[in-house]
């Protein structure tokens, strides 16, 4: 129940719109996700199925507990003590209050359970009262108060005799007795070690000093390097593969010795593929050998490679890792990635400009070269025209020469004569 | 149970004790948890301008589960206002005062809706079945059960028995 007075100003979220105090076992309705203290919901919901916030149909199974942060929320809140206008004033949080005011509190009402002829004494009263009660009514406790006063007699007197420890305790000396610190000092052997003691002392207290710096120095220096190499690593991260430690250069010829060999296999098994082809097939071998190598290399074989002109994959392998310096020809690692891959993409447009070019200056070759080609053959067509021409001509000359011999010889008239003449001159033209 | 009532409407009396009541509306008395008066006045145009009402709040123990039983006082030469809602012997046909009544509701919530009850009003006239109402009216208004209708002032209303 809300019967607490709370020390603190409450949070207008974590307060019951029924009660209006601090949600007490908050819970939640499960179809609209209002909270309220169980019992003041149980007890609405008694009166009308609606939830109290907007009205919708509500039942008692349609409530469910509240998120567990909530409940610790109010269940922290600080309350002051019921019984803090009879004068305790103890304040705790809420969850612990019952339990001080079932086993603490001195203004609590307690029962007497003391049992006397069977019979239960059962009269209420304050805690504080309660012992008083019982020793006045039921005769309790008096043995144990004598007891209790023997005791601290006893301890008293010890106190009394005991008092005097000596002055050196804190270095180790274990006398505790009567004897006053003037008449035990002559005696300690403490004594003598006293100057020993108090140089090692400072001694150890200036290394104390000097730890404490040092130390404090050890965590600057170990935050810087976390620091760094967090910044390396953000650093390595936006290179990518264009990342290169000392290490790593240092232990590229092995790798490269065996990328070479795998594109030397590569090569053997595909040699008879065209020599641009043996790029791309070796390329990812090689890439998949040597992550922080710049993967696009094999594409950019080194020049004096392209001017010799043989280009296989053994001297490719090479110009990966550049024995000299491990430098890839065409790629200038020492500038920013950025810079180096503008570079790249405006070599790509000049190149792909350049093939345009190329593509279109061979048309405008063939083109000429067809029109050139179709001139002589027509100049031909015509040479070809003018011999055949010619030929007719001695053909005719031919052909009348021996008609008239026929005509002498054979004796034969002259329209046979003609007939067979233009016969014999159709037979020769088609030549 | 009644611990729980008192320690709500102790919650609410310190409330407007310290942020004050909205225009229009004051405490004329709070001396216990039972029975609490207030003066409303509809501030603005309205056919009740200048006139000042008083309204009675009493709580039982089952306050704020239960609603308060809210009238207007008309006794002592105070009188009721003349609304289609309102009754001549003070009782106020107001659906959140029956069966629309929710525990989150609050007195001043109450009376501001009451207020603006008033303020709405295009014309000043008795509920229609006033004479019968008020010739057989229970003392306690929670003792009708109302027949909330908002559009028509044909409200019937039955007496609830003890």
């Amino acid at each position: 129940m809300s019967l607490y007075n709370y020390v603190d100003p409450i949070n207008a979220n974590l307060t019951c719109c029924i009660c209006r105090a601090p949600f007490t076992e908050p819970t939640t309705t499960l179809t609209c996700a209002h909270t309220f203290c169980a019992d003041c919901i149980l007890r609405a919901l008694s009166n009308a199925p609606s939830c109290p916030v907007d009205r919708t149909p509500l039942a008692p199974t349609d409530l469910g507990p509240v998120n567990p942060i909530v409940r610790s929320l109010v269940d922290e809140l600080r309350v002051e003590c019921v019984y803090k206008a009879d004068g305790c004033g103890y304040v705790s949080q809420r969850q612990v209050m019952p339990l001080h005011l079932r086993d603490e509190c001195d203004y609590a009402e307690v029962r007497c359970e003391e049992k006397e002829d069977g019979k239960t004494c059962g009269s209420s009263m304050r805690r504080m009262e309660l012992r008083a009660h019982q020793k006045k009514v039921h005769g309790l406790w008096e043995q144990e108060q004598e007891e209790e006063s023997l005791l601290f007699e006893e301890t008293d007197s010890e106190e009394a005799k005991e008092n005097h420890t000596c002055p050196h305790a804190s270095i180790g000396c274990p006398y505790s007795g009567p004897l006053e610190p003037s008449e035990h000092l002559p005696g300690c052997p403490y004594e003598s070690l006293k100057g020993f003691f108090t140089t090692n002392n400072a001694k150890m207290s200036l290394l104390t000093e000097q730890n404490m710096v040092l130390r404090h120095k050890v965590d600057t220096l170990e935050h810087t390097v976390h620091m760094l190499r967090k910044e390396m690593n953000a650093a390595k991260n936006a290179l990518g593969p264009w990342f290169r430690s000392s290490y790593q250069t240092m232990s590229l010829p092995a790798h490269g010795g065996v990328a070479r060999s795998i594109a030397g296999a590569v090569g053997v098994a595909s040699s008879d593929l065209p020599i641009r082809m043996q790029p791309a097939v070796a390329g990812p071998s090689t890439a998949g050998f040597e992550d922080s190598v710049d993967v696009l290399a094999p594409y950019f074989p080194a020049q004096d490679e392209m001017r010799r002109g043989r280009w296989t994959p053994s001297s490719m392998a090479d110009s990966v890792y550049g024995r000299a310096g491990g430098v890839v020809a065409p790629l200038d690692l020492g500038t920013t990635l950025e810079g180096t891959l503008e570079g790249l993409r405006e070599s790509v447009v000049g190149l792909a400009l350049g093939v345009d070019s190329v593509g279109r200056r061979g048309e405008i070759a063939l083109t000429n070269e067809t029109l050139r080609l179709g001139e002589e053959l027509m100049s031909v067509r015509a040479q070809m025209h003018g011999l055949r021409m010619q030929v007719h001509g001695m053909m005719m000359d031919r052909n009348a020469s021996l008609t008239m011999r026929e005509e002498a010889g054979a004796g034969m008239g002259p329209g046979g004569a003609y007939l067979r003449a233009h016969t014999n001159f159709g037979s020769i033209t088609k030549l | 149970m009644a611990s729980i009532s008192s320690r709500r409407l102790a919650k609410e009396l310190r409330e407007i004790q310290s942020e004050g009541c909205p225009v229009g509306i004051s405490l004329l008395e709070a001396n216990d948890f039972a029975k609490w008066l207030f003066t409303i006045e509809v501030m603005g145009d309205s056919v009740y301008q200048g006139e000042v009402y008083t309204l009675q709040f009493r709580f039982d123990s089952h306050y704020p589960i239960s609603s308060p039983a809210v009238q207007f006082v008309v006794t002592d030469g105070k009188e009721a206002p003349i609304h289609p809602h309102v009754y001549s012997n003070g009782h106020i046909c107001a659906s959140i005062l029956g069966n629309e009544w929710s525990p989150v509701l609050s007195v001043i919530a109450v009376c501001v809706t009451l207020q603006s009850m008033l303020a709405s009003c295009k014309k000043k006239e008795r509920p229609t079945d006033n004479d019968r109402y008020v010739r057989n009216a229970p003392e306690n208004p929670k003792k009708t059960l109302f027949h909330y209708d908002g559009e028509h002032y044909n409200f019937k209303s039955t007496y609830l028995q003890d």
